[in-house]
């Protein structure tokens, strides 16, 4: 197969300007939370040095800082700074700030006592001696330790995505969630480029600044070091100013969805809805991690309108037990009374199609056991081996829910992301999964959800979320979102969402075709 | 003029003191030297004039003011100190190591250059050579011409001087106790010396004050020493220079 051919062009193309801009938006991510991790952490370097007592202790909280896993550290840091830009460049500044302690204090400490001595005897001051001697003899190794720190901050920096502060873990996130390699390559491969560069680059600075390199032309080495130097801090000036002041004004309406395509679909037929029918801004930020991020910036006003399913906000946002005899209307009511009284969050009309979170098996190992409902996972050895999502393990209509409902004791599983489950029991390295039953990939891979005959789980059945004051200011959309209502049914969602997955197209334009379709939006269409 | 007047040193837990109620004054323009082995307490004082070290009882006193009433930064850069360990900053030429206490002073940069080149001249090195080299591309005995020049660089009354030369080979030892003659007849600068080699002190001195575990055995001139030692350990001390030196 010629690697090179002319689709890859094509889509590298297409890409190229999304690529720039996350580009960009990596490089500024690390290049603040490099800065930051210095300005605090060679002065605590140096209080360290100074004061013994603080030594152990600096040197430890910067040790664990970095043994909290950089998702985790995101996560802690959610419900006070939302989603975004500055809660990823916090995490990813007290993240690296170990390297650069450690280094700073390494190299001073490293400064014989027989220089300090002549130091003192040479008349110099505290002070003096740290900058004229202690500092520019550990320069070398702050150096070194800046390095690692900001090589450290681009990878961190692929999983700020998550919360939606941009950069290349964008491609990387979104090529997990559609099952595109090419997606994730086009994130992983520039970041590792990235990388190599900042290493480089601060060695390339470093070396300016020394003087037995440039001794000849110390001059002239010393105004491009400055030159640079400040090039930087006006960078990193105008970034963070355009981040604290300029951020807030943003487009008038933020359309969210979570990583995974049916949602990112849902989301793109409600935006492109609101752009073709309004004269209202809409931006876009698809992808955001998980439900609890979703909400979170919901109420953080930092997205206005979110597709969810009825079934997750009643028990993971509700934290309520589903009993099998509420009905879907049941539920919806209870959501969306709730979501009024406590968040100020409207549930619109449903789009018509629920989701749930089922069970499936490979479509001919149904046929060899005779499987048709969950109860008959009694009937195949008892070492199969049963893969779920990480939340799956947590929420009661999960795996608890299922070893009580069907006495099965599911001693083999696997946690994994949802969207890989799919290829793993098509490729047989998983027997039964969890799945979304209106996953593209059912048909596709010949795989057979079987009948929740318990009822475990309760309906999901997506609407699109929408803030009270949101509504309230652009009262309109209520009925410019109307059409929405009950405009999907299992098999069309499956069908999108197989248009996406197999064929590779965008949520973007699957989305656009099918109400174009509809005869919902004019045939000439939206831009992106 | 320096004056030590009943110092003594002794550190928190130890049982003998390192300096021991010693006495004795050092005239203006003269090279002093105080000898003695290892441990014999004669750095400490060296380091107590320049308060590197602070007595524990007695003072210094400098043509009369008592070394603990000057600010000691102020007083550091106004005497110049050559140690035996080479006393240069690595990262720094050789013209910056020289005259790192100008620039304290915030002397201009053309000034200072003027004054680097000065000092190169007279501890017999090329400017032109040596202004921008760094002090790992000089040999040992470079080295400390550099540290010599460096402490002149302010032109200071007092020269403190600790061993200087013990880590070099003989001939160039030789070659820079001459340098320091010729030097000091010239600039005629009060010099406190410190050594442990009684040829290198017979050399360089007419006072010699000779001190054991921390006690200041005798002082005087060469010739009272040799032929008054003030006791047998002066005595025997004074004998392995006429062996080893074959003269006076």
């Amino acid at each position: 197969m010629n690697i090179i051919d002319s689709s890859l062009l094509q889509f590298i193309l297409y890409q190229w300007p999304a690529l720039l801009e996350k580009t960009w938006q990596q490089i500024y991510l690390v290049t603040l939370a490099t800065f930051l991790s210095i300005i605090i952490g060679i002065p605590l370097a140096l209080l360290a040095h100074y004061y013994k007592r603080l030594r152990t202790i600096v040197l430890s909280i910067a040790n664990i800082l970095q043994t909290i896993p950089s998702l985790a550290l995101l996560a802690f840091l959610l419900p006070l700074f939302g989603i975004g830009s500055k809660p990823a460049i916090i995490a990813m500044a007290l993240y690296g700030l170990l390297p650069i302690v450690r280094a700073t204090l390494t190299g001073i400490e490293s400064v014989s006592a027989q220089l300090l001595e002549t130091a003192t005897a040479t008349g110099l001051t505290a002070y003096q001696t740290l900058y004229i001697l202690e500092l520019p003899l550990a320069a070398p190794n702050i150096i070194s330790g800046i390095k690692t720190s900001a090589v450290i901050n681009v990878g961190v920096a692929t999983l700020a995505a998550f919360i939606g502060a941009g950069g290349l873990g964008d491609f990387i996130m979104r090529g997990l969630a559609v099952d595109s390699t090419r997606l994730i390559l086009l994130g992983a491969i520039p970041a590792a480029i990235l990388a190599l560069f900042m290493d480089g680059f601060i060695g390339f600075i470093a070396k300016l600044s020394d003087k037995r390199v440039h001794r000849h032309s110390y001059k002239k080495s010393k105004y491009t070091l400055w030159l640079i130097i400040l090039i930087i801090l006006a960078f990193i000036t105008g970034v963070t100013f355009k981040l604290l002041y300029l951020e807030p004004r943003r487009a008038e309406i933020i359309v969210a969805s979570k990583n995974f395509t049916e949602s990112m679909i849902l989301a793109e037929l409600t935006a492109i809805m609101i752009e073709d029918h309004t004269e209202i801004k809409v931006d876009r930020k698809l992808n955001l991690g998980s439900t609890v991020i979703c909400h979170r910036a919901m109420l953080n006003q930092q997205i206005d309108i979110y597709p969810e399913y009825t079934g997750t906000a009643y028990l993971i946002i509700l934290h309520k037990l589903y009993n099998p005899n509420l009905t879907e209307q049941d539920i919806y009511n209870t959501v969306k009374t709730a979501y009024k009284k406590q968040f100020n969050i409207v549930w619109l009309a449903p789009f018509g199609f629920s989701n749930s979170q089922g069970i499936a098996v490979r479509a001919d190992m149904a046929q060899q056991y005779h499987l048709k409902t969950i109860s008959d996972l009694k009937k195949i050895p008892q070492q199969f081996s049963f893969a779920a999502p990480s939340e799956s393990f947590q929420r009661a209509d999960g795996v608890p829910g299922l070893r009580k409902a069907y006495d099965l004791p599911l001693n083999n599983t696997r946690e994994m992301d949802m969207s890989l489950m799919y290829d793993a029991l098509k490729n047989k390295l998983v027997d039964v999964s969890t799945v979304f039953t209106t996953d593209g990939r059912i048909p596709k891979y010949h795989l057979q959800v079987l009948i929740d005959d318990k009822h475990v789980a309760p309906p999901y059945y997506a609407a699109p979320l929408i803030r009270d004051a949101i509504l309230k200011r652009y009262p309109q959309l209520e009925s410019v979102l109307a059409p929405l209502a009950n405009i999907l049914d299992e098999n069309t969602m499956q069908q999108l969402n197989a248009e996406v997955d197999s064929d590779h197209k965008t949520p973007h334009e699957v989305a656009l075709a099918f109400l174009k379709g509809k005869g919902l939006v004019a045939e000439s269409g939206t831009a992106e | 003029m320096i004056y030590f007047e009943n110092v003594s040193k002794i550190y928190d837990g130890e049982s003998h003191p390192v300096v021991n109620n010693v006495s004795f004054f050092v005239r203006k323009g003269e090279i002093l030297t105080l000898l003695g082995s290892s441990g014999a307490g004669k750095t400490t004082l060296l380091k107590m004039v320049n308060r590197l070290c602070e007595p524990s009882q007695g003072q210094v006193t400098l043509d009369g003011r008592a070394v603990h009433t000057f600010d000691p930064i102020e007083l550091r850069r106004q005497i110049g100190y050559v140690s035996q360990n080479i006393g240069l900053f690595p990262h720094m030429t050789v013209e910056d190591n020289i005259t790192l206490v100008l620039r304290l002073q915030k002397k201009n940069k053309k000034s200072r250059k003027k004054r680097a080149d000065e000092l190169l001249e007279l501890v017999d090195l090329n400017p032109r050579d040596y202004a921008t080299r760094f002090p790992d591309e000089l040999s040992g005995g470079e080295q400390q011409r550099v540290s010599v020049a460096k402490a002149l660089a302010a032109d200071p009354e007092y020269l403190l001087m600790d061993e200087p030369f013990a880590a070099l080979d003989p001939i160039i030892r030789d070659e820079l106790q001459t340098e320091l003659l010729r030097l000091n007849t010239a600039l005629n600068k009060t010099i406190l010396f410190v050594t442990h080699d009684i040829n290198e002190a017979l050399r360089l001195s007419n006072t010699i004050g000779i001190m054991h575990k921390g006690k200041l055995e005798q002082i005087g001139t060469r010739a009272e020493l040799l032929q008054s030692p003030a006791n047998a350990f002066v005595k025997s001390f004074m004998a392995t220079a006429l062996t080893a030196r074959n003269e006076d």
